[in-house]
């Protein structure tokens, strides 16, 4: 029987700025996985996240994609992949349906398959209503389910969201969770990371802790619980972090 | 989508944005306004050929072969004026490039073609023909 290919395969993975970002990470995920990255500002969650998704090259190490070499062909893991970042960026001067479009054309996917996959997308993140509406006067919360609906559109096995809640109302982060819940029943991949412990705790089906670019702690909520001993994930990473970060400092 | 497809549906995409952000600005972004800035425009431009007549109408008799003093005067004209346009797109282009932020959406998509360099030539293109008609607009 042919194993599992994980979705996702990190190893060694190595970035230096000014200072060490990411230090010989591993990581795993798996298909179907909802894996929620947290840790603190600076810890290397984002930089981790933008070099998967092949936006920066790494130092070192290798990152596979559903057993593509994602440094060596990256244009058939981005093909598979979606990137969502944190500011999501959206041209003002297009509708919901021109941008999808548009995002559909780098994907190159036939109009026919795209054009109703837009409209469904955007119906299910609410924004019907302004389907023609150009982006300019959209608030926060509509640029992200736009640009979350751009990253969607070409039906990606593995989706890469970087801090996908910040700043969204009670209403437009209920259709955010929504919507990627309905994308891990259907067998797609998310990876995310964000400061909203609750989410994680809620939402992932397993967690990964990270700090100064390394890896402290992983598994699901139960796991994490019986290795920290902590009953809520706030202790937890308090503690885990804490202790990492004091750790670096020395 | 072959390379010559991709780049000129990016330029196309370039275009769309450069002239809708060009439109935007010279309507105060009221779309009502659309006629009566098209015709501001054409007024304008009207205007603009008084002083442009005033400046090379006097070249207008000119004939040929051109005198050295002639040919030089105009070159050194149109060098100047394609430097100006060229130091303005480049201006722009480059305030459009961080305004838009848009190279994470595109450098995460599997298109070939469109690298940063060809993006910025993209950009550049479209911004310069809006250059080229803010130029001609005030010759």
């Amino acid at each position: 029987m042919k194993p599992v290919e994980s979705a996702l395969q990190v190893r060694g993975l190595t970035k230096r700025f000014d200072r060490l970002a990411v230090d010989a990470l591993d990581l795993t995920v798996q298909p179907g996985e909802f894996y929620a990255l947290l840790g603190p500002n600076g810890a290397g969650k984002s930089t981790t996240l933008r070099m998967v998704a092949g936006l920066l090259r790494p130092d070192a190490g290798t990152v596979g994609v559903f057993g593509i070499d994602a440094l060596a062909n990256p244009q058939a893991a981005k093909r598979i992949m979606a990137w969502v970042s944190d500011e999501p960026m959206i041209y003002d001067k297009l509708t919901p349906l021109e941008y999808l479009e548009f995002v559909a054309g780098l994907w190159a996917i036939d109009p026919a398959i795209s054009e109703p996959a837009a409209h469904e997308l955007l119906f299910s993140l609410g924004l019907q209503p302004h389907l023609y509406e150009r982006c300019e006067g959209f608030s926060k919360g509509m640029r992200q389910k736009v640009a979350l609906a751009g990253a969607l559109v070409h039906d990606p096995r593995l989706i890469i969201l970087d801090e996908p809640l910040t700043g969204l109302d009670a209403v437009s982060a209920r259709h955010v969770k929504g919507l990627l819940g309905d994308r891990v029943r259907a067998g797609c991949t998310v990876i995310m990371t964000t400061h909203i412990l609750e989410v994680a705790e809620r939402m992932a089906d397993r967690i990964g802790v990270i700090a100064a670019g390394r890896l402290v702690a992983e598994g699901t909520l139960a796991e994490l619980r019986q290795q920290n001993g902590h009953h809520s994930l706030e202790d937890m990473f308090i503690a885990l972090v804490g202790a990492e970060t004091e750790t670096a400092a020395a | 989508m072959n390379s010559t497809t991709a780049l000129a549906w990016f330029a196309r995409h370039e275009l769309r944005l450069a002239w809708r952000e060009w439109l935007a600005i010279m309507t105060a972004g009221r779309r009502g306004r659309k006629r009566a800035a098209l015709i501001a425009v054409i007024v304008f431009a009207a205007i603009m050929h008084l002083p442009a007549y005033a400046v090379i109408g006097r070249f207008a008799t000119l004939e040929l072969p051109l005198d050295r003093s002639a040919l030089i005067v105009m070159t050194a004209a149109i060098f100047l004026a394609w430097a100006l346009m060229l130091s303005q797109a480049i201006e722009s282009v480059t305030r459009v490039f961080y305004a838009r932020a848009d190279l994470d959406l595109i450098m995460s998509s599997p298109a070939r073609i469109i690298s940063a360099p060809c993006k910025f030539l993209c950009a550049e293109g479209a911004v310069s023909t809006s250059t080229i008609r803010k130029a001609r607009k005030e010759s």
